[in-house]
């Protein structure tokens, strides 16, 4: 109970930066995805259920306050934790370069999911020159977000559990 | 079948999960009114106190600063605004002269002032949650008289409608996002269309080639479509293009708004009869 309290709090904790706070520190329009990179690391550490919900409800916390139509991102994310979790089983999960780099290619797939998703659902046409000029600057501030994310990662768990949890210690030695 | 069932359950859950995801976004699309679910009635009314709580302390920082310690540019200040004064003064002299005029015109045309909106002050509190979009929440809600559709305004002309509401809160659609579409006229020449969003600015669409639309006219509401009133400013014409071919030109518009500075706005609430 307490780790579900937890997570509530850290997701909201996490948008509250995300729509509050980060906008008045970047530059216009630009803000990294945090609930984004929380959904790669559920890719890389949970189970498929367990995993799955928690990103449903991520990307469901994100429609409350981004968009036109509530929905688009709980399946968004969703899907790219279904993605994450196929591949993580093939990548070394002990490298710490790992996060960084799937930071970059889910903002990626997010992009091309998201207009997929107003093509086929909704109007997209009006879509895609915005999509694609933020894609790149806002992969690239994920990226970074991740590296900050990654020393913020609990020590003592890093140490328990081994896996992704080491990125953290790579990158602080 | 338990045994298939158990030897595909990854792939049955996953499925499962993203059919749900897929039924409730589409359920979404499809309401009409009342698209504000419990859901995000919850969580908006969770992080409520969080918002308004850091506005305020980031004014009041912001304020004890400009006001007490950063008093470099005072002096200057103080004697480009008395000069300014002066220069307002000596305008608002020849404006009260215009709006009596005006007044007088009016009433030979029996023209009826359809503008007389009940307007309710909003601040701005939190801006959209991703890059892609362009939508605002406002510190007022459903308990102030605000409902979805109803349009927002600053001084400069509209920044957008209500799409969510709660008691105490409001999302607001910018007219900057791609998915917001207005009716809207040249007001010179009365040229009609829509002005879409595009992220950063407009574009005034279904315009005729023949249609005399130049650089620098300025755009206003239609009053078309049901939200905004007739004659509010939306923004000014900065490009047109006309090809050999093809039925519509393609117009550019620069939004009257500054939508990087969007602090306080204005909720029309209703229309006078």
């Amino acid at each position: 109970m307490k780790r579900v309290a937890a997570f509530f709090l850290l997701s909201l904790l996490l948008l509250f930066l995300q729509v509050a706070v980060l906008p008045r520190l970047l530059p216009d329009h630009l803000k990294p995805d945090l609930l984004l990179l929380v959904v790669a690391y559920l890719g890389l550490t949970q189970d498929w259920l367990r995993g799955g919900l928690c990103s449903w409800y991520l990307g469901s916390l994100e429609d409350v306050f981004a968009g036109s139509d509530f929905g688009l991102f709980g399946i968004t994310f969703l899907l790219i934790f279904l993605l994450v979790k196929t591949g993580a089983g093939r990548f070394n999960t002990e490298s710490p370069l790992l996060l960084l780099l799937l930071a970059f290619f889910v903002t990626m797939v997010k992009g091309v999911l998201l207009s997929a998703l107003l093509l086929l659902f909704a109007d997209a046409g009006r879509q895609w020159p915005l999509l694609l000029h933020v894609l790149l600057p806002e992969a690239l501030l994920n990226t970074l977000f991740a590296l900050l994310f990654l020393r913020c990662l609990p020590r003592r768990r890093a140490e328990r559990r081994g896996g992704l949890s080491n990125l953290s210690r790579g990158l602080s030695l | 079948m338990f045994d298939l069932l158990r030897k595909y359950r990854t792939v049955l859950l996953a499925a499962a999960m993203v059919l749900a995801a897929l039924l409730l976004y589409s359920q979404n699309l499809r309401r009409a009114e009342e698209r504000t679910n419990p859901f995000e009635r919850l969580i908006l009314q969770v992080m409520a106190p969080a918002q308004t709580g850091l506005k305020t302390a980031i004014d009041r920082i912001v304020g004890t600063w400009d006001r007490y310690l950063w008093l470099v540019d005072s002096e200057a200040d103080n004697l480009r605004l008395t000069e300014e004064n002066r220069r307002l003064r000596s305008e608002l002299g020849t404006l009260e002269e215009l709006r009596l005029t005006n007044e007088r015109l009016r009433k030979l045309l029996d023209f009826r002032d359809r503008q007389a909106l009940t307007a309710l002050p909003a601040q701005v509190i939190t801006e959209d949650a991703t890059s892609w979009f362009r939508t605002v929440m406002i510190d007022k809600g459903s308990n102030a008289g605000i409902r979805e559709g109803m349009p927002v305004v600053v001084a400069e002309g509209v920044a957008g409608r209500i799409i969510r509401t709660t008691p105490n809160q409001a999302r607001v659609l910018l007219i900057t996002d791609a998915s917001s579409a207005i009716a809207t006229l040249i007001q010179r020449n009365r040229s009609r269309g829509v002005c879409r969003g595009s992220g950063t600015g407009l574009t005034f669409e279904f315009a005729l080639r023949e249609e005399d639309i130049e650089v620098g006219d300025q755009v206003i509401t239609s009053g078309n479509g049901g939200v905004f009133p007739k004659g509010l400013p939306i923004g000014t014409v900065v490009r047109v293009e006309r090809e050999e071919y093809g039925l519509f030109q393609q117009v550019e518009v620069a939004p009257a708004v500054d939508f990087s500075r969007l602090e306080e706005v204005l909720v029309l609430l209703e229309q006078s009869p």
